[in-house]
């Protein structure tokens, strides 16, 4: 306990986000020096790491200004290269501060799910998760773009070997890491070009001058820089029609994996646009919105019908995650406070519900070994209390009121719906799109629903089935928290918004201020 | 500090074999030319490999351990006389060269004639041969660790280690077409020895003859392309060639010639479509001798292209040059050149032919620094000189980490090799299972060589494409188009790359041996862990050199800040180190 008290106290310090960032890394030090043989010592300490990390990076909520600032708080900075002005600048905003809370709190609970369904190479599964977690926490604390892009890229290399090593099935999972890998180097390598451009036009890596400094560049280079960015995280989120990695990664990692991947790093993808895309080059962002958005639309019901088509449990999820991930988009691209403010929120509800899906389809799948529509039925009369914990999952999967999944995609239709209050997106436009995105919503219970009754209610038909047993309290211990935070911020979702609210608004309206004025200046000529 | 050491050092080792400064000056005097201190490094070494020679026949002297430690001495020391000389002229990464236009006002050169040079003795000279020399003695530690190698033949393959080593020295000093056209034949002739060295293996033969066959064409081809040029400027010097080309009204022959050259330098480098040699020649070499061949050869291979560019560029301003614009030229090579590479390697079952197509590959990115070095010297006055340099730096600084995690990744096929009497990519398969950290160290070494953070690589690549930006905004969109080829051409390799990270960490090793720990012997640690560790700590540690060196740099550039040359007083020398700054 004294240690505990210790690190926090540390991490009052100036180097908090670091502190944050690299505990993980030092996590995996210390577990090379542990015997592989070892695998309660391992899973102890990897969790005790991933625990403290949580627990260090609790302050950060509290010490967050969100006072009316839309500024970066708890910012350090060092130089790293300074022949190219390349800093070592960490900090969070109202953009950041939840993603990086969510990546610490799902990560002891990955952690845990992981000691009970991972048998082999364990040393290595939670030296590959403890590394994955820095890079992902780097990726949303980075202010400087260098930066940002090593953590970015530092998280390919474990994500690969969790799919490639772990993942379920022989054959498949080898293609699969490899296409996730290949997928998101082509973005991210195109994209570190443009990093480095934008970089050289405006002197300096450092986030928070770059909007500013971007305002300089012709029309031609943020168009085509803009691609690149937007390339990379389309890609990432995904957008479709970029998104035919996600399944089959999805699908073959193992239930961490999973958890990671669909909880925060996803998430990259959507922080990435929200955080450089659009306020770097704003002009093309709301030229291009529009098509954008409909790119989203037709991601969100794309990937509702192709859920709907699966007969594997683990396969609806992951295209589930492309139709919520086209929501998130759709709000952002809204340039609308509200759907904005909706988006961010629904990545904390994406991470959450779906970690949660998740989580508990590799307690069936431990179980059974197979995720097979048509190998369960009637589970609800064995485990009634995996199937409460699914219900609620998959309630806030489909946004019913109460659970958090609810207030993200109201708020984001209701502000695509009104459209843009400047009349820069005409009302038509917005509510046609907003139509048929909720006609997502409804597809979204369509298959979520069908899917439940098809797991748990009905008469047993396979025999193995008889005999499951419940959750265990160890699985319960995971589950709960994440069912807590889903009706917390279900029903009180405002200090929430509140603490997004000062760096949202400040990006989109200087966003849309520069645009007007971009256009304005060419409409002139 | 270090340099302070390295200096008595050099004193001590000039001592040791029996070069003191006073008869580095009585030999001067005989000679008449006291210049000829600068070619002491040089001298060593040809001392060294006729030791060498000595001791293999003497039948007390004659062990490995002496053969080696001779070696060992004769790489090192110059390499120390070079640091302790020059000091932070050499300093790694930040080759300072003059511009060449000023040559003939050196003094720190050896010529033949008043107004041209055969050598000099600049920055970017030293740090290529500090460059030749440090890839020498690793590759000294790739033989020891070799468990092939026949040890009776050791004494041969140090003397033409050695002889090759030499010319590719002298390849870096040389500034007269006919040193240059020398310097190669002298180190492709110890090459192609060096890649038959076994002599029953078939393999290790064809890839010889190859390598010979291509290196008589190429260079034949290449001394046409100089004989067109004396032709044409009457002189040898290649900044004298420069500039008097500028008065030649006759672009077409002036483009052949120096496509012609630029034939025979491409081979040494690799480049497509002179890259045929280089897999089989490859595959068939002694590891040593690859890994060796696939670095130092290269590097030198690149200095000397680039000191020709510069001077060819450098006059080009106005309409000397019509027909053959070196930009577009270099940067159309080099895109073919690495997806030529890339795209070949992804085919190949042996991980040396692998590693050989991704040197390949390698040459493509390096030809982004030279074409940045072109667009400089295009531009011309101190812009140019700015941007030639900045081309220049980064090629250097990429070498580096090539170097690193090139020889690392060999280092790590010959451990396995030693294992397993196998280089294929099956040979690979289950490597995590036999010796973790082994598998470790060589995913490290090619997340290296693919260019992703946090390894030393992805640094080299990203200094790489700054430099291609900084040559794309001063106008060469050109630059722009290679950056992105080379951006995909690297999404590309990780197809290869992966490949055998897949094979070691995933697929399961073959039952006979899958669960038989595989052995490394110290040196193999020393090499491949060595390299990993660095490629590692240089990510974080080695930007913090790239500031302040760059700072020094610009301080050594006169006409860049206006202020005169310091001039360096070594004590024992009389001459001055010639920068163009007295004239």
């Amino acid at each position: 306990m004294e240690f505990l008290s210790a690190a926090i106290d540390v991490t009052n310090l100036r180097y908090h986000l670091s502190v944050v960032t690299f505990l993980p890394l030092v996590g995996a030090l210390f577990l090379t020096f542990i015997h592989r043989k070892r695998e309660r010592e391992l899973k102890a300490t990897a969790f005790f790491f991933s625990l403290i990390t949580f627990v260090a990076s609790l302050p950060i909520l509290f010490e967050f200004q969100s006072g009316g600032g839309a500024g970066f708080s708890l910012v350090e900075e060092v130089a790293w290269i300074p022949a190219f002005n390349i800093k070592y600048i960490m900090g969070v905003d109202g953009i950041s501060v939840f993603l990086v809370l969510l990546t610490t709190f799902l990560s002891p609970i990955v952690m845990l799910s992981s000691t009970s369904n991972v048998h082999h190479k364990v040393k290595e599964y939670f030296i590959a998760m403890l590394v994955l977690q820095t890079g992902l926490i780097g990726s949303f604390c980075a202010l400087d773009l260098f930066l940002f892009y090593v953590f970015f890229e530092l998280m390919l290399i474990p994500m690969y070997l969790l799919i490639g090593v772990w993942g379920s099935d022989e054959i498949e999972r080898r293609e699969a890491a490899l296409k996730f890998f290949v997928y998101t180097l082509v973005g991210s390598l195109l994209m570190f070009l443009a990093v480095l451009y934008v970089a050289h036009e405006a002197g300096t890596f450092d986030i928070r001058l770059l909007p500013e400094a971007c305002r300089n560049l012709s029309s031609t280079a943020q168009y085509v820089c803009f691609g690149a960015f937007m390339l990379s995280f389309a890609i990432k989120t995904p957008v479709f029609p970029f998104h035919t990695w996600l399944p089959q990664a999805h699908t073959e990692a193992p239930t961490g994996g999973s958890v990671v991947l669909a909880g925060v790093m996803l998430k990259l993808g959507t922080y990435g646009m929200l955080r450089f895309a659009i306020p770097f080059f704003p002009e093309p962002a709301v030229a291009l919105s529009g098509a954008i958005s409909v790119l989203a639309v037709i991601g969100i019901i794309y990937g509702s019908m192709m859920a709907l088509a699966q007969d594997d449990l683990k396969k609806m999820i992951a295209y589930s995650s492309v139709a919520h991930m086209g929501f998130i988009v759709l709000g952002l691209f809204s340039f609308n406070l509200i759907a904005v403010q909706g988006a961010l929120l629904q990545n904390i509800n994406h991470g959450l519900s779906t970690g949660l899906l998740f989580l508990l389809v590799g307690v069936i799948y431990e179980r059974r070994h197979t995720r097979i529509f048509a190998e369960f039925g009637g589970i609800a009369k064995v485990m009634p209390k995996f199937a409460v914990l699914f219900m609620i999952a998959t309630l806030s999967s489909i946004g019913l009121p109460g659970t958090n999944g609810f207030v993200g995609e109201f708020l984001i239709l209701l502000g695509t719906f009104g459209g843009m209050p400047n009349g820069d997106w005409t009302w038509t436009t917005g509510s046609t799109l907003a139509v048929f995105a909720a006609s997502g919503v409804v597809l979204g219970a369509v298959y979520m629903l069908w899917g439940y009754q098809r797991v748990f209610f009905g008469e047993i038909t396979v025999k193995e089935n008889k005999n499951l047993r419940d959750v265990t309290p160890l699985e319960m211990s995971f589950a709960l928290p994440v069912v807590v935070l889903i009706f917390f911020i279900g029903l009180n979702p405002t200090p929430l918004l509140t603490r997004t609210e000062p760096a949202v608004k400040a990006t989109i309206e200087n966003a849309r201020a520069s645009a007007a004025q971009r256009m304005e200046a060419v409409a002139h000529k | 500090m270090l340099l302070e050491a390295a200096e008595t050092a050099t004193n001590a080792l000039q001592g040791v074999v029996g070069l003191p400064q006073e008869s580095y000056r009585a030999l001067a005097g005989i000679i008449g030319n006291d210049t000829l201190s600068y070619f002491a490094p040089e001298l060593v070494i040809c001392v060294a490999m006729l030791l060498v020679l000595l001791v293999d026949v003497s039948d007390k002297l004659r062990s490995p351990r002496n053969l080696m430690l001779v070696a060992l001495v004769a790489l090192a020391a110059p390499a120390l006389m070079i640091l302790g000389k020059w000091g932070g002229e050499a300093l790694f990464f930040y080759p300072a060269w003059g511009n060449l236009a000023q040559y003939s006002n050196l003094e720190g050169h050896i010529s033949l004639q008043p107004d041209s040079h055969m050598l000099v003795f600049d920055g970017f000279a030293n740090f290529f041969k500090v460059f030749v020399l440090a890839s020498g003695l690793i590759t000294l530690g790739m033989i020891h660790l070799d468990k092939g190698t026949p040890r009776r033949s050791l004494g041969e393959m140090l003397t033409l280690l050695l002889g090759s080593v030499l010319g590719m020295m002298l390849l870096a000093s040389a500034t007269n077409l006919l040193m240059i056209y020398l310097s190669i034949e002298f180190m492709s002739l110890a090459s192609f020895i060096l890649v038959a060295f076994k002599r029953r293996d078939r393999k290790g033969t064809e890839g010889a003859l190859k390598y010979m066959l291509f290196g008589a064409v190429s260079s034949g081809v290449m001394i046409y392309g100089i004989s067109l040029l004396y032709g044409m400027a009457g002189t040898l010097d290649i900044a004298l060639i420069g500039q008097r080309l500028a008065q030649v009204n006759d672009p077409l022959a002036i483009a052949m010639a120096l496509m012609m050259v630029t034939v025979g330098f491409g081979y040494k480098m690799s480049i497509a479509p002179m890259h045929f040699w280089a897999p089989d020649a490859y595959e068939g070499a002694p590891t040593p001798v690859t890994a060796f061949l696939s670095v130092a050869s290269k590097a030198a291979g690149f200095a000397v292209f680039i000191r020709f560019i510069d001077a060819m560029s450098a006059q080009s301003t106005g309409n000397a040059l019509p027909i053959i614009n070196w930009v577009s030229f270099v940067a159309v090579i080099g895109a073919v050149t690495m997806t030529v590479g890339n795209l070949t390697a992804i085919w190949q079952p042996n991980v040396k032919r692998m590693l050989a197509y991704s040197s390949i590959a390698h040459a493509g990115y390096l030809m982004i620094g030279a074409a940045v070095v072109a667009a400089g010297g295009e531009i011309g006055g101190e812009a140019g000189a700015r941007i030639a340099d900045v081309g220049g730096s980064a090629t250097a600084f990429y070498l580096v980490a090539y170097c690193l995690m090139n020889f690392g990744a060999f280092a790590v096929v010959q451990v396995v090799a030693n294992e397993t009497g196998r280089d294929d990519m099956n040979a690979f398969d289950g490597l995590f299972k036999r010796n973790p950290t082994l598998a470790v160290v060589m995913a490290i070494l090619l997340l290296s060589l693919l260019g992703i953070p946090p390894t030393f690589g992805f640094i080299g690549k990203a200094r790489l494409f700054m430099a291609g930006l900084e040559a794309a905004q001063a106008g060469y969109p050109i630059m722009t188009v290679l950056l992105v080829i080379a951006a995909v051409n690297t999404t590309v390799s990780c197809y290869y790359y992966f490949r055998l990270i897949r094979g070691m960490f995933i697929t399961p090793g073959e039952a006979a041996t899958a669960n038989r720990p595989l052995i490394v012997s110290n040196t193999g640690w020393l090499m491949a862990g060595g390299s990993a560790v660095l490629t590692l700590a240089l990510f974080v540690a080695g930007s913090f050199f790239i500031g302040p060196a760059d700072e020094a740099r610009l301080k050594r550039r006169p006409h860049l800040e206006g202020a005169a040359m310091p001039q360096h007083d070594q004590g024992h020398v009389e001459v001055k180190r010639g920068d163009g700054s007295k004239g």
